[in-house]
C-alpha cells in the first residue's frame, strides 16, 4: 500500500513500495514519538503475596492440589486441569534440577542485559518449572553451552542480600556443587 | 511432566462457510500508513472480489493489539475501516485465525449470511531490523506475567529457545538438520511473491546467521514483516449469488495452551494444535487421511514435527508450499495468510481432499499459546 502523509511541517512524505513486494523507498516514513507510561501496581492476591513474603526470608513456598496431588511453585490459588481450589502448603529446599536453559544473545529495551541465560529449574518435590537466571555458562557464540553446563545438572538458589519479596529476591541460581 | 489425557470434545458438523473474497496488502518490513488505511485496503478489496457491498456484511471480527499498535482500544481506530460502521463488529486481541473462525462460526450458526474476518499487523516502531526486533521482543516480554517470568526476561525468542534446546538434548536430529529444514523452506520460497525472504539459503548460511537464542539463529525464526489479510465470509445459499473464491470451510477449531509452570510448552508442544486440530476435523466429518496440504505454523524448524504430528498429517500431505513462516510471517494477520496460501492452491487438491490451515499466536512464543485450525475444501 502507498499511501501520503503529512509531517509536522506539513510537508508531504511519501513512501514507495517496490513492485517486488519489498520495500524499496531509502526514505524514512513519517513517524511521531508516543509514550505510555503508565505506573501500575498490581495485586498479588494471598497467594502470591504468602510466597513473596517467603522469598524475603529465604523460603521458598509451594502448594499443591488435592485432586492430582501435584506441586506448584510458584503457588497457583486454583489446579487449571482438575479446576479445583489449591489446598496444603509446604517449603521446598532452594535446590533442584536445571532441566534446559538458553542463552539470550540479544536484548530489548528494558530488559536484562545480553548475553544473559534463562533456565527452567525443577525444584526438589515440586511438579512445575520455575524460570530464572542461570549462571555458570559459556558464553562463547562458538562452543556448546552444554558442554559447561549439562542439562539435568544440579542448580541451588542464590539469595540477594537485600530481599522486598520480589522473584528477584532469589538472585541467580547455580551449579550446586 | 506428564501429559494430560485427551478432554471431552463436545463439537457437531457444521454447514460449510464460504470464502468468496480475500486481500492482502504487501508484505514488507514496515508500512508507511495507518493502521485503518492497510485495513480499509483489503476489506474494499476482498468485498469487491465477491461482488459484495460493505452494506452486505453482517460481522466483522478484526485481530489486532492494543500494545503493538500503540493505541489502547485500536480497534476504535479499525471498526469502521472493518465496515464496522453502524453495523456489528467486535475485535479479537490475537492472531487472525482466531477472528476467522469467529466470523465463520457466525455463519454457520445462521446469525449473519456475510462477514469479514481481517487481520492487522504494522507494529508502530521505525527503523531497521534490529530495532523493531528489540521493540517486539519487549512487547513479548510484556506479555509474560509481571511477578515471575517478566522480570527474567522471557520473551517469544527465548521461549522458543528454551524449546529448540530441550529438543536437541532429546532428539536424534543434530542442529545441522534443524538448520537444513530451514534452509529448505527459505529456498523453496524465495521466488514467490508473498515471501520476504528473497534468497535462498544453504544449511549453512542458517548457522551461519545471527544467534538469537541458543540454539537458535536468526534464519531459524519467522520472516517477520507488516500487512493486512481480509478474508469475506458467506453462507452456501448467499455464496451462490457471490463471483470470488472457489473454496469453503468446512471444519473450525480452536484451542489455548497452559502457562510455563506447566512445561507442556517444552514437553508437548504441540497439544493446543492437536485439541484444535480434533475440533476442526469433528465439525468437517473428515478425518486425518484426507487430508492433502497442510500450511504449517511452526516458529522454528524444531517445532516442525511436534507440530505436524499434532495436525496428524503423514508424509503424504504436502506441507507449506509457501515457505511457512519462515517465508513470511505477518504477525497477527498470520491466520489470514496461511488460509490465503491454502485457498490460492485449493483447485489443485485431489477431489474429495481437504486442506488444514493452521496457525498460533505468538506474543508469548510458544508459552500459552492460541491455535487455530480450519478445514478446507474445493467449493
Ligand atoms: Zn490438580
Amino acid at each position: 500500500m502507498t499511501s501520503p502523509t503529512a509531517s509536522q511541517a506539513g510537508e508531504a512524505i511519501i513512501r514507495r513500495s517496490g513492485s517486488d513486494g519489498v520495500a524499496a523507498s531509502p526514505s524514512r516514513p513519517a513517524t511521531q514519538e508516543v509514550n505510555w507510561n503508565l505506573r501500575y501496581d498490581i495485586h498479588l492476591g494471598a497467594t502470591w503475596s504468602r510466597f513473596m513474603d517467603g522469598l524475603r526470608q529465604r523460603k521458598l513456598l509451594a502448594n499443591s492440589c488435592a485432586s492430582c496431588s501435584r506441586v506448584f511453585v510458584p503457588p497457583q490459588a486454583y489446579c487449571e486441569s482438575c479446576f479445583e481450589p489449591t489446598a496444603e502448603w509446604l517449603e521446598l529446599p532452594a535446590e533442584g534440577t536445571l532441566e534446559v536453559y538458553t542463552v539470550a544473545w540479544h536484548g530489548f529495551t528494558g530488559g536484562p542485559t545480553p548475553p544473559y541465560a534463562i533456565g527452567g529449574i525443577r525444584l526438589d518435590g515440586a511438579s512445575t518449572l520455575l524460570m530464572h537466571h542461570v549462571v555458570g555458562v559459556d558464553f562463547d557464540s562458538e562452543s556448546d553451552p552444554k558442554d559447561a553446563l549439562p542439562f539435568g545438572t544440579r542448580v541451588r538458589a542464590v539469595w540477594a542480600e537485600e530481599r522486598v519479596g520480589h522473584v528477584l529476591d532469589i538472585s541467580h541460581f547455580e551449579p550446586a556443587s | 511432566m506428564e501429559s494430560t489425557s485427551e478432554p471431552h470434545l463436545s463439537v457437531r458438523p457444521i454447514l460449510p462457510v464460504h470464502v468468496v473474497g480475500i486481500a492482502a496488502t504487501e508484505f514488507v518490513t514496515e508500512h508507511d500508513a495507518m493502521l485503518d488505511e492497510l485495513v480499509f485496503d483489503v476489506v474494499y478489496r476482498a468485498l469487491r472480489e465477491a461482488g459484495l457491498r460493505k452494506q452486505d456484511l453482517g460481522l466483522s471480527v478484526s485481530a489486532s493489539m492494543d500494545v503493538l499498535d500503540g493505541r489502547s482500544i485500536s480497534s476504535g481506530l479499525t471498526n469502521a475501516a472493518s465496515g464496522g460502521y453502524l453495523s456489528d463488529a467486535f475485535r479479537v486481541e490475537g492472531d487472525a485465525g482466531v477472528a476467522i473462525v469467529s466470523a465463520a462460526e457466525a455463519i454457520a450458526s445462521g446469525d449473519v449470511e456475510v462477514a469479514v474476518a481481517v487481520g492487522v499487523h504494522n507494529p508502530e516502531t521505525t527503523g531497521d531490523a534490529m530495532r523493531r526486533g528489540r521493540f517486539l521482543e519487549q512487547v513479548s516480554n510484556l506479555a509474560f506475567d509481571p511477578h515471575f517470568d517478566r522480570p527474567v526476561g522471557l520473551t517469544a525468542n527465548t521461549a522458543y529457545g528454551l524449546h529448540a534446546a530441550r529438543v536437541l538434548a532429546v532428539s536424534r536430529m543434530r542442529a545441522e538438520g534443524f538448520a537444513a529444514l530451514a534452509a529448505s523452506e527459505i529456498s523453496r520460497s524465495a521466488g514467490l511473491d508473498r515471501s520476504v525472504r528473497r534468497r535462498g539459503a544453504t544449511a549453512q548460511d542458517v548457522l551461519d546467521s545471527v544467534p538469537v537464542a541458543w540454539p537458535l539463529h536468526e534464519l531459524m525464526l519467522p520472516a517477520h514483516s507488516a500487512g493486512a489479510v481480509a478474508v469475506v465470509l458467506a453462507s452456501p445459499a448467499r455464496a451462490g449469488r457471490c463471483v470470488g473464491r472457489d473454496a469453503k470451510l468446512t471444519g473450525l477449531g480452536h484451542s489455548t495452551g497452559g502457562y510455563t509452570w506447566t512445561g507442556e510448552w517444552l514437553a508437548d508442544p504441540g497439544a493446543a494444535t492437536r485439541r484444535a486440530t480434533r475440533a476442526a476435523l469433528a465439525t468437517s466429518g473428515a478425518s486425518a487421511r484426507d487430508v492433502a496440504l497442510a500450511e504449517v505454523s511452526a516458529p522454528t524448524p524444531h517445532l516442525h514435527q511436534p507440530l505436524v504430528d499434532a495436525l496428524g498429517i503423514d508424509a503424504n500431505v504436502t506441507v507449506n508450499p509457501s515457505g511457512g513462516m519462515r517465508s513470511n510471517f505477518p504477525g497477527l494477520a498470520n491466520g489470514g495468510l496461511r488460509l490465503l496460501e491454502v485457498v490460492e492452491r485449493i483447485g489443485e487438491l485431489p477431489s474429495g481432499s481437504i486442506a488444514l490451515s493452521h496457525s498460533l499466536d505468538t506474543i508469548t512464543g510458544g508459552v500459552a499459546e492460541d491455535a487455530t485450525v480450519i478445514a478446507v475444501e474445493a467449493a
